[in-house]
């Protein structure tokens, strides 16, 4: 295959792009990080804005990518941890601290004894119309600190994009049948889910650019197309095409009533925010799929989204022996665990079953019924 | 409501601008860590100092500023004479993003990925590889069967033209020549 080369590719800049290209060859990640300062040293002639426009623009394409969140959110428990820590250790110092009592003459108490009274009594209803100001504000105060629902989800979709392994257990209910699944997930990238069936184990991926589907017998197909692998889950897993968590958060945030508490977690026991969404048309939503309630349950210490359960009652003429519709069901996705140490080629079907042939070829979905059934 | 608390709460809203800043400075994100929780602490030591009627942000960015040289003079390298212009324009930068449109600072940055969509086909995917992918040049050259050289050339351009973009959406260009 020809290498491909940028000689008539479009360059549609002002500044002369060769006057920077010693700054963008420098590796910007490597350990020794300080080449950029001690290059810039040697160099007066560069122009300062240049290289503050280089470095800026490096940090933000490495925040947009989500890069740098979990070394933020690192930073910040661990800086607040600290702060926590050193009141706590404060505190108890003073409370080690002998007080100083006035002494008051007996003579001079008598005096005032009586008017000091009456002044306790002002003094304590006084008090009690504060207290209960304060207790109102308080509640007022602790309710309105609450993130807002929207907030809530848009940190945790920015959360969800990291580009970090995290593993779920995937768990989808309708009428009797139950189908559980193991799901891996790298931001709002790759994904990769095994669930086992009666026929034996079936995994749906998708590495980036390409979904694939290894059914229990027969070569691995892959399409480049979500539509397949939209028509696939929903033909196999009764549908609910909603696994990548990042995808599940973009999509709630039009079209949902958002609510959202604070409470704790029964399964975790842990502080959490419970948002709960609800579609607010579902007549009127061109997507079918689409859940009608949707339950996020984040860990109000890591920010993590812990679990999300997605529900839909869809009404269909179409019922199956327990009277729910096709298009009933409940998913659930829980988080399990998270590493950063996966092979990049991890989701690869290439990588995954090097031993099976690999179909590959544009799929639409009207080809959905083509693929052979996972029985 | 206690100090800690809106100190807290006025950490949190400038968190992501602050690391930015940091790994602006520092490309190594552990050392960034560190400079980033030095900095917090630094800010709550001094809390009394801060001007209440002046941004919360730029005062951090202040203090991160400094720490950032000091850990550059602790591994022996002493600062270069223009590194605090350096660090001046660049917080300068960040003023102008949180001058922008949005709540948080991911919202505040439409005005790059906007710039992103804009770039063409080959340097978008560059810097997609690069960033999103985080795979290093040798390893674009190897999903986009393009030479070592190209590929530099394409981050190094669609780099530019970012820069170009953002300074034109920010109207910085004007006020830094």
């Amino acid at each position: 295959m020809s290498q491909n080369n940028d000689r008539n590719e479009p360059v549609e800049h002002s500044a002369d792009d060769s006057s920077a290209d010693w700054l963008f060859n420098l590796n910007f990640d490597a350990p020794d990080e300080g080449k950029v300062l001690e290059y810039l040293q040697g160099d007066e002639t560069t122009d300062p804005n240049l290289v503050a426009d280089a470095l800026l623009l490096h940090s933000l394409l490495l925040q947009n990518a989500g890069s740098l969140h979990d070394s933020t959110e690192r930073g910040l428990q661990r800086a607040l941890s600290a702060l926590h820590s050193n009141d706590q250790k404060l505190q108890l110092e003073e409370e080690l601290q002998p007080t100083s009592q006035s002494i008051v003459p007996a003579t001079e108490a008598r005096v005032h004894r009586e008017f000091r009274s009456r002044w306790w009594h002002q003094r304590g209803l006084r008090m009690a119309v504060a207290a209960s100001v304060i207790f109102v504000l308080f509640t007022f105060f602790w309710q309105s600190r609450l993130p807002s629902a929207k907030t809530l989800l848009a940190q945790a979709y920015e959360y969800s994009l990291a580009l970090l392994d995290r593993e779920y257990q995937v768990t989808l209910r309708r009428g009797d049948m139950s189908m559980e699944g193991t799901l891996l997930v790298r931001g709002n990238e790759a994904f990769l889910l095994t669930v086992n069936t009666i026929a034996g184990q079936q995994t749906f991926g998708r590495n980036g650019r390409e979904y694939w589907l290894a059914p229990t017998i027969g070569p691995v197909l892959k399409s480049d197309s979500r539509y397949w692998i939209a028509s696939i889950l929903h033909q196999h897993s009764g549908g609910l095409p909603y696994l990548e968590p990042a995808t599940v958060l973009q999509r709630l945030q039009s079209d949902y009533k958002l609510a959202r508490e604070r409470r704790v977690d029964p399964k975790t026991n842990r502080d959490s925010y419970l948002v709960t969404a609800l579609l607010e048309k579902p007549e009127q939503s061109a997507d079918f799929l689409r859940p009608h309630r949707v339950q996020l349950w984040i860990d109000v210490e890591s920010g993590r989204t812990q679990r999300i359960v997605l529900e839909r009652h869809a009404p269909s003429p179409l019922r199956d022996s327990s009277g729910a519709t096709l298009f009933d069901g409940t998913l659930t996705i829980e988080f399990n665990r998270e590493t950063s140490t996966l092979a990049p080629d991890y989701y690869r079907c290439e990588s995954r079953f090097p031993d099976r042939a690999i179909l590959s070829r544009p799929w639409s979905a009207n080809d959905a019924s083509a693929v052979p059934s996972a029985q | 409501m206690e100090a800690k608390e809106v100190f807290e709460i006025l950490v949190r809203e400038h968190a992501t601008g602050l690391m930015v800043f940091i790994r602006s400075l520092i490309a190594d994100s552990a050392a960034a860590e560190d400079v980033f929780q030095e900095t917090l602490l630094t800010a709550w030591k001094n809390m009394e100092r801060f001007d209440r009627g002046r941004p919360f942000g730029p005062w951090l960015r202040g203090i991160a500023g400094k720490l950032a040289l000091g850990w550059y003079r602790q591994r022996g390298r002493q600062p270069i004479s223009q590194s605090e212009t350096i660090i001046e324009l660049i917080d300068s930068r960040l003023t102008a993003i949180q001058n922008l449109q949005g709540d948080t600072f991911n919202e505040k940055l439409d005005a790059l990925r906007e710039c992103m969509s804009h770039l063409p086909g080959p340097y978008q995917q560059a810097i997609h590889l690069r960033y999103e992918q985080q795979l290093m040049p040798a390893a674009i050259t190897e999903v986009t069967n393009a030479t070592l050289e190209t590929v530099k050339k394409r981050l190094n351009r669609a780099r530019l033209l970012l820069m170009a973009c953002i300074n034109r959406k920010l109207n910085i260009a004007e006020s830094t020549t």
